[in-house]
């Protein structure tokens, strides 16, 4: 095979690529332009005088240039099959990096999770790390599902993503780690309520229904995780962050649930205190000194106000749900 | 990204249409997208040929606005003399008649005069 028979396959196996799953008449007109320009190229080329090897680069060259403009006539194609506003000029490619980077830092954070959660029953034995590497492990594989799922379940994949975040937190003495998770968390939790929400479009996240209480909760977990970095001491961190952090966690889960605002009130109050016990178990199995002094430190307040929000949210959803169900028997 | 503005044309435009112009007065009205890139390349002073994705995205957007028409050849031929069909384009009239507005609104010289396909296929 010719080196401009090679480039002519990479030329078309690229075309290959970026016209999968658009539409059959523009696949095959493009594959098929494709084909016969390399062709004429490469006659050209004979006519000319010009050494196959010149030939192959340049349409090699020609591939590589282009490829910004194929993505865009891509996204173009894609927007016209789906009955979207036409854009002959397609979508840029600006736009789709800042709307999507946070879902590729998702997948490597997904994959450094599952990466720890092997990695720690393998460097320590005990049950301890072998328990904390399942939560993690698992923890990352939610992630990594939920990048997969969000592109038919934007909702439900975004929430298990900031679920997934989880593991990032304890681990305030390395800085790095909680600022990941945050920066993965946060978009994830807009991404989640840009789509849940049912407000007209070019509606601000935080003024759609329920969209105040995930900008407080937010703002919240921002502030709770400066203020622990400034501080610097685990426990305190870990006291200050974590019951925002599941309190958000469990309202996003639960903001669109179809019942009561007060039983949905009460199940977030519960969800929250669920998530904040699996934060403190992950902490506790993992067996930092730091932070297993929370029992009887500062965190003690915080599991105090937490167990007490799950037994009341319990308490308050039992008895809003009979009421309702009270209400709507007939008479 | 700006939007354009009405009846604006981007240079890669103004060069198909020019090329696409410039064949016709030589008697050829449907050239084929290698053609278009080479002639652009040659017209120009040993540019490089056009990205792939460059040109085909400029001509499919020139056809959507009514600019080029296009059409494919005859497959027969093609077998004949053992090649791709190509897909062949012509400048409409509402094309010469935009880049004639352009050249003029914005007082552009025309890039090239008269390039002509040295050996065209």
């Amino acid at each position: 095979m010719s080196a401009p028979d090679r480039a002519m396959g990479l030329v078309l196996g690229w075309a290959r690529t970026y016209t999968r799953g658009i539409g059959e008449h523009a696949r095959t007109r493009r594959l098929e332009e494709l084909a016969s320009d390399c062709f004429e190229q490469c006659r050209w080329g004979d006519e000319v005088g010009t050494s196959p090897a010149a030939v192959a680069t340049s349409m090699v060259a020609r591939t590589l240039a282009g490829m910004p403009a194929d993505l865009l006539w891509r996204q173009g194609q894609l927007a016209a099959s789906r009955d979207r506003s036409p854009n002959p000029r397609g979508r840029p490619m600006g736009r789709w990096i800042k709307d999507n980077w946070w879902v590729a830092l998702a997948g490597l954070v997904g994959v450094m999770n599952v990466a720890m959660g092997i990695s720690l029953p393998v460097e320590d034995g005990t049950t301890g790390a072998l328990a904390g590497g399942i939560v993690i492990g698992v923890l990352g594989l939610t992630m990594l599902a939920g990048v997969w799922l969000r592109r038919t379940k934007r909702v439900r994949g975004d929430v298990m993503i900031a679920v997934g975040t989880l593991p990032l937190f304890p681990f305030f003495w390395t800085i790095v780690l909680p600022i990941l998770g945050l920066l993965v968390l946060i978009p994830a939790i807009l991404d989640a309520a840009d789509a849940r929400a049912a407000g007209p479009p070019g509606t601000s996240p935080a003024l759609r229904p329920g969209g105040r209480s995930t900008a407080t909760l937010l703002g919240l977990v921002v502030l709770a995780t400066v203020a622990a970095l400034v501080i610097g001491r685990a426990d305190i961190a870990f006291t200050l962050v974590s019951p925002v952090l599941s309190a958000l966690v469990a309202h996003l889960a639960l903001r669109r649930a179809r019942i009561a605002t007060v039983a949905r009130i009460g199940l977030t109050a519960f969800v929250a205190s669920l998530a904040y016990g699996l934060l403190l178990a992950a902490v506790v199995v993992f067996g930092d000194e730091g932070v297993i002094a929370l029992a009887d430190g500062p965190g003690y307040l915080a599991n105090t106000i937490m167990s007490a929000a799950g037994t009341g949210g319990v308490v308050v959803f039992v008895i809003a749900t009979l009421a309702t169900r009270g209400k709507a028997r007939p008479a | 990204m700006p939007r354009r503005k009405p009846g604006a044309l981007l240079p890669i435009e103004v060069d198909i249409l020019e090329a696409g112009l410039s064949n016709r007065r030589e008697g050829n009205d449907e050239f084929h997208g290698f053609e278009f890139a080479r002639q652009i390349a040659g017209s120009s002073g040993g540019r490089k040929l056009t990205a792939h994705g460059t040109l085909y995205k400029a001509l499919g957007r020139l056809e959507d606005a009514g600019l080029l028409a296009s059409r494919w050849e005859e497959a027969e031929l093609a077998t004949q003399e053992g090649r791709p069909r190509r897909r062949l384009y012509t400048v409409t009239g509402e094309g010469a008649r935009r880049l004639a507005a352009w050249r003029q609104r914005d007082g552009v010289v025309p890039s090239r005069s008269q390039p002509g396909l040295e050996g065209g296929t």
